[in-house]
């Protein structure tokens, strides 16, 4: 009885740590290759909780510790992290190609998935995840993909890929049943996200 | 008589067991609620709330309307004041933040380390909102 009692007990509502939009609205689909040229879609992660993460290579200071802190929560998560997938898209697509991008994860974690949109693309899922992205290039314009290749073909790409990217520095947590449920703010406590993630592991 | 006798055995056990499961399945629902109800009197405790009033999309074309539904720098205390709840009461969605907020959501998001954290906001004149949290007193 005890037990049972201490069962009811737990039947309190969890109080999430991170950023919270109630009532929960389905995530924007994100379809995209991954780094190994194999298709991503976030629709079809059902089963998993993703966290989706906006950021470059060349980021001297946030990124960084954004993908240590995700290191640590699929650390801390145990057998948990099975279910748990980490997605990083690139705001910087010139400079970042899938095989860029993914020597740089594997350094975190070789499981976490890097994204490379086209800037089409990554201008819908900057709408729709309400991401900022500006480059320290005159106007704050993003070099394309295109300009960026053309500009390597001519030997003169020293000058092309000296730039910073200002960028919003937020981690999404979309449910298993494809739910936008969460957002954290680079630095959040390590411990906070995996309680966070472990409970929406563990109930619908 | 001994019709009489099974009928006692009968409200006997069904007293003896339903009782306590009774009492267990109120005091787990009531327990349930009482966690809730704290944990609603320290969000409220904790919480700066802001409402987007209806209409603010509208008043904040032109941009020189200076109707301001949140102030351009919101300032919070780790363990203080360490939450922001930002509901939308517009019709038209709002972007604060992480989230794009239509109109009837609410944002709620605690801080639980000091630092200044720039956000996007379209419901401010200068499309941006900088959340200071300082460390405990």
């Amino acid at each position: 009885m005890a037990v049972w009692l201490g069962a009811c007990g737990q039947g309190a509502a969890y109080t999430f740590q991170g950023g919270v939009l109630t009532p929960a609205k389905h995530a924007p689909d994100v379809s995209l290759p991954d780094q190994h040229g194999q298709p991503f879609r976030l629709s079809a992660q059902g089963g998993n909780v993703v966290m989706l993460y906006f950021g470059y290579t060349n980021c001297p200071d946030l990124c960084p510790t954004t993908l240590s802190d995700l290191k640590g929560v699929r650390q801390q998560l145990g057998q948990d992290a099975n279910h748990l997938r980490v997605v990083m898209v690139t705001v910087d697509p010139a400079r970042d190609t899938p095989s860029v991008l993914g020597q740089y994860l594997a350094n975190f974690d070789p499981s976490f998935i890097g994204l490379t949109p086209l800037s089409d693309t990554l201008d819908a899922l900057k709408r729709d995840y309400n991401i900022q992205a500006e480059s320290s290039l005159p106007g704050g314009k993003m070099p394309s993909t295109m300009a960026m290749n053309a500009t390597e073909t001519a030997g003169a790409n020293a000058a092309g890929t000296s730039y910073a990217v200002g960028h919003t520095s937020i981690v999404y947590v979309i449910d298993r049943s494809g739910q936008l449920r969460l957002a954290y703010p680079t630095g959040f406590p390590v411990k906070a996200m995996v309680d966070d993630v472990a409970y929406l592991l563990h109930n619908r | 008589m001994e019709r009489n006798a099974v009928l006692k055995v009968c409200l006997g056990l069904l007293l003896a067991v339903g009782l306590p499961i009774g009492g267990a399945l109120a005091y787990g629902s009531w327990l349930t609620q009482h966690n809730q109800a704290l944990k609603d009197q320290r969000d409220a405790a904790h919480a700066l709330a802001y409402t987007i009033p209806l209409g603010s999309s509208k008043r904040f074309r032109p941009i020189q309307d200076q109707v301001i539904a949140l102030s351009p720098v919101i300032t919070l205390t780790i363990g203080l004041s360490d939450t922001l709840r930002i509901h939308n009461a517009d019709t038209a969605p709002g972007r604060v933040g992480p989230f794009k907020i239509d109109g009837g959501m609410t944002y709620r998001q605690q801080f639980q380390l000091p630092g200044r954290f720039p956000f996007v906001c379209t419901i401010n004149p200068a499309n941006s909102v900088t959340v200071v949290v300082l460390p405990k007193k």
